[in-house]
Order: structure tokens, then C-alpha cells, then sequence
């Protein structure tokens, strides 16, 4: 995920693949769980932004848009979390992109067109 | 001794005391090791302070006759060349210095945290890796890292809080599901 420049001294970037292994594991056994329970009826975990403060935070939604992708119901997955359709394949087009894609990926401009996406995302859906 | 310099507005290091003398550095570049409080001007710092003294020492003073002027006129023309010399050593030197490895931005960690861990944490990591980003295609390499590791607290910072703060929907008895 991140050995394209694993080069940072901090505890992730040590060992960036069993960090990553660990994530990757606990992600897919989670989809595992929503796609057989139903957030909205069974125990999830519940957002603590959301309970502290009322507002919808970015993630908000995306249990429920998983569990409603996974039984097909893509038109209830969008009006749960939109953000969901465009955050995942960006995450792969990072995980798969050849090295010589990367100048482009991490380049400071596309990494603050993503930031600034975020939070219009964040601030839109809490005044809409 | 790693030594840092300031050069052209870009801090530029770590070298080797070998390498800054062949740097177009004069007695006023800032620099800085291990051991000095702070950015010095290079005179000042004992490590480099010796070279320019020495260097002032060496040129020559006035002379009364015209012969001596000649000499003196000759003997600075042969300081020029070595001065351009060494400048264009210098900047080879420069060139071929090793530019370390970008730290990483984490950018896909913060994306799957912002969307999937409900962490305006995360967001704020997605804020900080575009920032260190932006610091390391400017030269700007200590400052890029140091913002990598922020990133990276914000991201470890996001996960803990995630989990500690989980309960907490629970205890305000929050009916609605919103994750």
C-alpha cells in the first residue's frame, strides 16, 4: 500500500507491509460482518462524531452504503455515502498505479484537490 | 559532522564538512550541526569560522610599486579563475547530492480512515500529506518529513481515538445507526 515511499522513521512507515497486511485483514473481515448484518439493525460500531456532536462526518454512511453494495442496491449505497464510490477506486488506482504514475498521484496539486474534495464533502452534506 | 547549510532559500543537507567547503558558501550562509544552539552565519561557527579567516588572511595587501600592483593584478585574475573553478565544482557537487526518498504522504491510509474510521482526524492527515508533498518537491526535505510524521500521528491518533470513542454513541443512547 504505502512501498512506494516507505522511507519515514515514524512506527508506520517502519513497517509500512505488516501495517498494511494487518489493515487489509481487519477491513475484509469487517465487510465479511456488514455483508451478512445489517448496520442499521445489528451491533456496529456507531460513529462518535456523529453522537458528540450531531453533524455528519465524511465516513458517516459508509457501513450501511457497504452492507447496501453488497446486496446490490447501489442507488441506496449512493444516497448513504456518496463519497464511498469515489474514495475506493482512488484507493486502488494508489494501490495498482505503475511507479511511473506516481509523480502524478502524489504530486502536491492532486493531493490537495483531494483535501479540498474532503472537506467540501464534509462541510456540503452538514448544510444541505 | 552532519552539517546543514541555507542556500538560495532552500535548506539543503545533511553534508560532510569536505562537501559544504566545495559549496558556494561564504562567511554569512546560515548553517547548522549538531552542537550549535542555532542557524549560524558560517564565519561565526567554529567548525567553519577558521576557512574564511584564513581566506581573508591570504590576500594580498597593497603594494607601493607598479611591479608589485602587476603581481598583486595577476595574483587576483589566478584567484578569480580558482574562485569560478571551484564555483562550478561546487555546483556539480550540488547536483550529484543525493536527494533523499519522499516520505510518504500516507495519503491512502487517510482516504480509508476519513471514510471508514468517521475520523476528521484522518481528514486533517489528508491536509498535512499534501503539505508535506508540497515541501518536498520545493527542496524543503527536513520539513517534508517532519510533516510526514504529523501525518502519521494524526493517522495512529484517528485509529486509537476510533476505538476509545466507540462506546461513547452508546452511552448518549444514540438510537439512529450513522456510521
Amino acid at each position: 500500500m504505502c512501498s512506494y515511499d516507505s522511507g519515514a522513521g515514524g512506527p508506520l512507515g517502519r513497517r509500512p507491509h505488516i501495517w498494511g497486511a494487518i489493515a487489509a485483514i481487519c477491513g475484509i473481515a469487517f465487510v465479511i460482518y456488514l455483508a451478512f448484518n445489517d448496520p442499521a439493525k445489528s451491533p456496529a460500531p456507531r460513529c462518535w462524531f456523529n453522537a458528540l456532536t450531531g453533524l455528519q462526518c465524511p465516513g458517516c454512511g459508509s457501513q450501511r452504503a457497504v452492507h447496501a453494495i453488497l446486496h446490490g442496491h447501489i442507488a441506496e449505497a449512493w444516497h448513504y455515502n456518496a463519497a464511498l464510490f469515489f474514495a475506493l477506486p482512488m484507493c486502488a488506482v494508489y494501490a495498482l498505479s505503475p511507479r511511473r504514475m506516481r509523480g502524478i498521484l502524489y504530486s502536491p496539486v492532486t493531493m490537495a484537490a483531494i483535501a479540498v474534495a474532503g472537506i467540501a464533502w464534509f462541510v456540503g452534506r452538514n448544510i444541505s | 559532522m552532519k552539517i546543514w547549510i541555507y542556500l538560495n532559500g532552500v535548506q539543503q543537507g545533511p553534508y560532510t564538512l569536505e562537501q559544504v567547503k566545495l559549496l558556494p558558501v561564504d562567511a554569512g550562509t546560515p548553517v547548522w550541526y549538531d552542537g550549535l544552539p542555532q542557524w549560524t552565519p558560517a564565519g561565526q561557527t567554529p567548525l567553519l569560522g577558521p576557512a574564511f579567516a584564513t581566506a581573508g588572511a591570504a590576500t594580498p595587501g597593497s603594494a607601493p610599486d607598479t611591479a608589485a600592483q602587476a603581481a598583486q593584478a595577476a595574483a587576483q585574475a589566478a584567484y578569480a579563475a580558482q574562485t569560478a573553478a571551484q564555483a562550478a565544482q561546487a555546483a556539480a557537487q550540488q547536483a550529484s547530492a543525493p536527494i533523499p526518498p519522499r516520505p510518504s504522504t500516507y495519503i491512502v491510509w487517510s482516504i480509508i480512515l476519513t471514510i471508514l474510521c468517521c475520523s476528521p482526524f484522518a481528514l486533517a492527515g489528508i491536509i498535512t500529506g499534501a503539505i508535506s508533498s508540497s515541501r518536498y518537491n520545493s527542496g524543503d526535505y527536513a520539513g517534508a518529513k517532519s510533516m510526514s510524521t504529523v501525518t502519521e500521528w494524526l493517522l495512529i491518533i484517528s485509529i486509537v481515538w476510533a476505538v476509545v470513542a466507540a462506546p461513547i454513541s452508546l452511552l448518549k443512547g444514540c438510537t439512529s445507526v450513522l456510521i
